[in-house]
């Protein structure tokens, strides 16, 4: 785990006293790492910094091959293919339908909209899953697992520095499984609920136990792991499915009549494109039939398939949320603790 | 790890003073580790390093996506796993979310080559994520720098990472010396030298890290550059290896003992689908008398074309675009007539009401109308009341014309004998068309549909490329040429270059007359032309069902026949073109050194554009030009046999061809017969030269003759825009991926400069 440690702090609260003080709190905050209020911008504000940072920050860094680059920023990195991935999709799409003759920059025109669509739905139902479910599981274990803190880093000197700089980053509470900053949600409860136990005593409350605990952080933080894997699990392959179906709906013809004339224009007829595009999908119209001397064009698999996906979808988010929750639950009747004392433990 | 927690070395100082007997087993362990403890050695590093070559083994990707799967698995069930392994489930979803994306498109996809590409898009974007760094990254770090930043370790808990994936958690130890030596010797850097090895491990970690920038920066520009190129490439071969599979599969079936008639003939039956629809109109129909639109829907629903919806792909359904059972509507009415009585009472009471004028002068007020001789009349019917008969009872008995027709419309019909026999003829006849139908197509679509995956569509476009090429056309002309009026103008200039030397011309014949059509898809072609005579009723006794089988298949615009000029224009069309190239050369040539070189600009551009794109010229539309007259004696001149101003025949337009024109018109094997060629010469020629004559009404439109195929400006610019939409793509992407490709390559040597951070190694303190 990482160990915080700052000079600059004197006389820290310790872990389990009864602080109250406001100025120190601030005096904390200032300079430890430490749990933000949440809010519905809290993610938001740390998707944008890490961009912001990728590109002025962490891309220089790594290209320098310095030595405090470190994990978080190369996974922060990992934001940048992705957007520049779904832009060039697009882009290798339409890139030369300008020099096509008008009929058929119309239609490559058509399916560069259908692309666009594709890959701004592909991101929006990724995200929307993973809110829905994990909204749906916070309320249902009091597990955000959206929480983030702000972590100060504190570099070493580079080459020609003398004195390291304090970086400030946006990781989630519960990022890792094995490492959840459990200490941080201690300090948390204890700065701002006086209570150290107050974030343990509300998930073991969830989770079924009547009466409170003695060491809820021990149950706790075996209920938290377990939700955070199962979610994890879960989400890294619920989350494509979602992701799928988005490029599937971008995809239906709805969205080629997009029109870029003007702002209302565009406004109104992007709107029809979802409407009609959502119809579409369920119904399993044809996005190429266009001919109607052929006839039907409709086979089983082009009929059905979104309506699948559909489902398919809902059934993710629902199991996303479900499986994790059911996990968490306490059952006092079936569950009987003991301690076992002759238990050997490996020390190392 | 030498030291003992503070807390339990406490323990220990405190239970040593006492030597008390361990009370419990924790203790026990306490006093074991004290006696223990200036012996104690950290424990062995279990991180191991992983054996693999730089492109990775394909095996172990498919075992470790094997394991994902299970890991899913195991933590849905138990909760427990560790980051590392939930983290790789990721790529597991994205290759599920890939391939339900390629499914959806290919599903909704046109073409059996579109579904395909959906696929192969899929996966080379996945492959290229994977191959990106692996090629382009690892592989040329290995190059430059002598060592490898691929290598991979399994951790102690037995997960497999990146040794370099976290910049500031390298485990060392795990790192076997031999090669850590190697690999300093490979950088320059000595090994046993003061700081060897931290000079090494930092260069390596700097390379990494540098390089795993570079592979972030790039790959989001990579992936989708590099699968759409590949896809680009691939898209011939796929669809080269569609047709090719399909002649295959064909050429089986007509080389059989029986063939293809056997095939078609054998087909199973395929009842139409919408026999509910069907039934529904017909019930409506039970009693009422039928209207026009009723016959049309009915015949629509007995269509033979109902079949369609049974091709999953859409350039199946091509062969037969177009045709429709509107000749079944004029057919079912008679047999409706034939079929369909009317009810007996209902018949009774409306003749009853008819009233005959007695127009003789002995009528009184009295007589002056009569009632019908009801019993009379159904007596002479003898039962058989069938509008036929009735009518001609009726007649007979003097009603009026405009009352018989009354008489028919109004009274209760009885349908159901006309209802079976529709019923009956969908489920045998109609039925079994469809199914040869289906058959048909089954052999006819991979050879010569219209589909964009037939052999003859390929052929088409190989030989388009060709000519393209015969004519000197190049990439560079392409935008120019989009255009139909400059293709005029370039093709005619191209070809009156290409005369004016003999022996250029000469060869530019042979080449436009070379390169036949691969012979295995002419012989299928002409084994169809002979199959398609099996689509054909078996023999049926009821008279009703062969003439509605006439109807369908009978005559000269039926399916058969249109079927089989649909496969033979297949092969026509490519011949004619170049023949049609042929024709403008050799008005060229004579432009430039016969008896066409006298004259009027007008009349000669005029006659070029008729040669060229069988339309009249656009200042014909305005009027006619100024001296209509002359033109169409000019027109004789160029396209055949005319009188000059003393009255003497002109020759014939034929006997201009030089002998290396008619070579090469005999070469294409337009016919069989040679003299068919000439035939087809002189068939032409006359066409246009109709276009001339019936100007009033030709302005604008092509001879219909002459247009059996589109025209060669059509061709040509059709052909070009093709190859240019792809040329044009490629000119934008295939630099970008250059580009990207070249500074990917060319930063690399400037990685790993690690001088800075060990200065004192510097000899002289040289450049920083």
């Amino acid at each position: 785990m990482q160990q915080i440690t700052s000079p600059n702090v004197e006389n820290l609260p310790k872990i389990g006293y009864l602080v109250n003080n406001d100025e120190k709190k601030e005096k904390f905050y200032k300079n430890e790492s430490h749990i933000p209020k949440q809010n519905l911008l809290t993610g938001v504000k740390a998707g944008a910094h890490k961009l912001q940072n990728d590109i002025f920050t962490y891309f220089p860094k790594g290209f320098a091959g310095s030595k405090n680059s470190d994990f978080y920023e190369y996974l922060s990195l990992g934001m940048v293919p992705y957007l520049i991935g779904s832009a060039m999709l697009v882009t290798t799409y339409g890139i030369a339908n300008k020099a096509f003759n008008a009929k058929d920059a119309k239609f490559a025109n058509a399916g560069l909209k259908q692309a666009a669509a594709g890959v701004i739905l592909y991101a929006a139902g990724k995200w929307a899953y993973q809110k829905l479910a994990r909204a749906a599981i916070n309320a249902s274990t009091g597990i955000n697992l959206d929480m983030r803190y702000i972590n100060k880093v504190n570099e070493l000197p580079e080459v020609g520095q003398e004195k390291g700089l304090v970086r400030k980053q946006y990781p989630g509470v519960y990022d890792s499984v094995q490492f959840y900053r459990s200490d941080l949600l201690t300090k948390d409860a204890e700065l701002n609920h006086g209570n150290a136990y107050y974030h343990d005593d509300k998930i073991a409350q969830k989770a079924g136990f009547k009466n409170k605990l003695h060491a809820p952080n021990q149950t706790a933080s075996d209920k938290i792991r377990k939700v955070k894997a199962r979610t994890t699990a879960l989400e890294n392959i619920g989350k494509y499915i979602v992701a799928a179906t988005g490029v599937a709906y971008g995809f239906q013809k709805s969205f080629t009549d997009i029109s870029f004339k003007n702002p209302r224009s565009f406004i109104t007829s992007t709107f029809n494109a979802f409407k009609d595009g959502a119809v579409q999908l369920w119904k399993g119209a044809d996005k190429f039939d266009t001919s109607k001397t052929i006839g039907k064009v409709l086979n089983f698999g082009s009929k059905h398939m979104g309506k699948a996906m559909i489902i398919a979808s809902g059934i993710a988010t629902l199991l996303t949320w479900l499986i994790p929750t059911i996990g968490f639950k306490h059952n006092s009747n079936t569950v009987k603790t003991k301690v076992d004392t002759n238990k050997e433990y490996e020390v190392c | 790890m030498a030291t003992i927690s503070p807390l339990l070395q406490n323990r220990l100082n405190t239970t040593n003073n006492k030597t008390q007997i361990p009370n419990n087993h924790h203790e026990k362990i306490y006093q074991d580790l004290q006696k223990r403890a200036h012996e104690a050695k950290p424990n062995e590093a279990k991180a191991k390093m992983v054996k693999e070559g730089i492109l990775g083994n394909p095996i172990t990707d498919v075992v470790d996506t094997l394991k994902d799967a299970g890991n899913f698995f195991k933590t849905v069930k138990t909760g427990n796993m560790g980051d590392n392994n939930l983290g790789r489930i990721n790529d597991l979803g994205l290759k599920i979310g890939a391939g339900i994306i390629a499914t959806f498109l290919a599903l909704h996809s046109k073409t059996k080559k579109d579904s395909i590409m959906r696929f192969i898009g899929g996966a080379t974007f996945i492959a290229m994520m994977d191959l990106w760094p692996k090629l382009f990254i690892n592989l040329p770090a290995r190059l430059v720098h002598g060592f490898r930043i691929d290598r991979k370790y399994i951790s102690a808990q037995g997960d497999k990472k990146d040794f370099f994936l976290d910049n500031q958690y390298l485990v060392w130890d795990a790192y076997p010396e031999e090669q850590l030596r190697k690999d300093a010797k490979n950088a320059g850097i000595d090994y046993d030298s003061k700081n060897g090895k931290e000079k090494i491990q930092r260069k390596m970690q700097k390379t990494a890290l540098q390089n795993r920038t570079l592979w972030m920066a790039t790959a989001g520009f990579a992936t989708p550059l590099l699968t759409s190129m590949i896809g680009n490439f691939v898209e011939p071969q796929v669809e080269k290896a569609i047709v090719e599979r399909g002649i295959k599969k064909v050429g089986k079936i007509a080389d059989s003992e029986n063939g293809m008639a056997d095939f078609i003939k054998n087909s199973a039956n395929i009842d139409i689908r919408n026999t509910k629809e069907l039934d529904g109109l017909l019930e409506r129909l039970k009693q009422s008398s039928l209207t026009d639109e009723n016959f049309k829907d009915i015949a629509k629903a007995l269509s033979p074309f109902d079949f369609l919806s049974e091709f999953k792909d859409i350039d199946d359904k091509t062969l037969y675009k177009g045709m429709q059972s509107s000749q079944v509507v004029e057919e079912l009415k008679k047999v409706y007539k034939s079929l369909v009585t009317l009810d007996e009472t209902s018949l009774r009471e409306k003749l009853g009401t008819i009233r005959i004028p007695d127009n003789s002068i002995f009528a009184t007020e009295e007589t002056k109308y009569s009632s019908l001789d009801v019993e009379g009349i159904i007596k002479k019917l003898q039962g058989n009341l069938k509008l036929e008969n009735i009518k001609e009872v009726l007649e007979q008995n003097g009603v009026a014309p405009k009352d018989i027709d009354d008489i028919l419309q109004k009274t209760t019909r009885n349908n159901q004998e006309f209802i079976d026999f529709v019923k009956k003829y969908n489920e045998g006849p109609v039925a079994q068309l469809r199914g040869r139908l289906k058959a048909f197509g089954k052999l006819a679509n991979p050879i010569a549909g219209s589909k964009s995956e037939s052999a003859t569509t390929l052929e088409y476009s190989k030989a388009m490329k060709k000519i393209i090429k015969s004519l000197g056309i190049t990439p560079k002309d392409y935008n120019e040429l989009e255009d139909g009026a400059k293709v005029f103008e370039k093709l005619s200039k191209m070809i009156q270059n290409g005369v004016k030397d003999e022996q250029q011309y000469k060869q530019f014949l042979e080449s436009i007359s070379s390169g036949e059509m691969d012979s295995r898809v002419v012989e299928l072609i002409g084994k169809l032309e002979e199959a398609a005579d099996s689509i054909g009723f078996d023999n049926v006794d009821d008279n009703n069902i062969k003439a509605l089988n006439k109807s369908l298949l009978g005559g000269d615009s039926s399916i058969i026949e249109i079927l089989k000029a649909n496969i033979r224009n297949k092969k026509l069309d490519i011949d004619s073109i170049k023949a049609r190239l042929i024709l403008c050369a050799n008005f060229e040539r004579r432009v430039l050194n016969d008896d066409l070189k006298n004259m009027s600009d007008e009349n000669l551009s005029a006659l070029r554009e008729i040669i060229y794109s069988g339309n009249l010229p656009k200042m014909a539309n305005r009027g006619y030009a100024d001296n209509p007259n002359d033109l169409i004696k000019q027109a004789g001149k160029v396209f055949g046999a005319t009188k000059d101003e003393n009255g003497n025949i002109i020759r014939t337009a034929i006997e201009k061809f030089n002998p290396d024109e008619i070579d090469a018109l005999k070469k294409l094997k337009l016919f069989s017969k040679e003299e068919d060629s000439e035939n087809f010469l002189k068939e032409t020629l006359e066409a246009m030269k109709k276009i001339i004559r019936d100007k009033g009404t030709q302005c604008g439109q092509q001879s219909e003759d002459y247009a059996r195929s589109v025209p060669i400006v059509s061709n040509i610019k059709r052909a070009i825009k093709d190859l240019n939409n792809n040329h044009k793509w490629l000119k934008a992407v295939a630099p970008m991926t250059i580009a990207l490709i070249a500074i990917t390559l060319l930063v690399q040597p400037f990685f790993g400069k690690i001088d800075k951070e060990f200065p004192e190694e510097k000899k002289g303190g040289g450049a920083k």
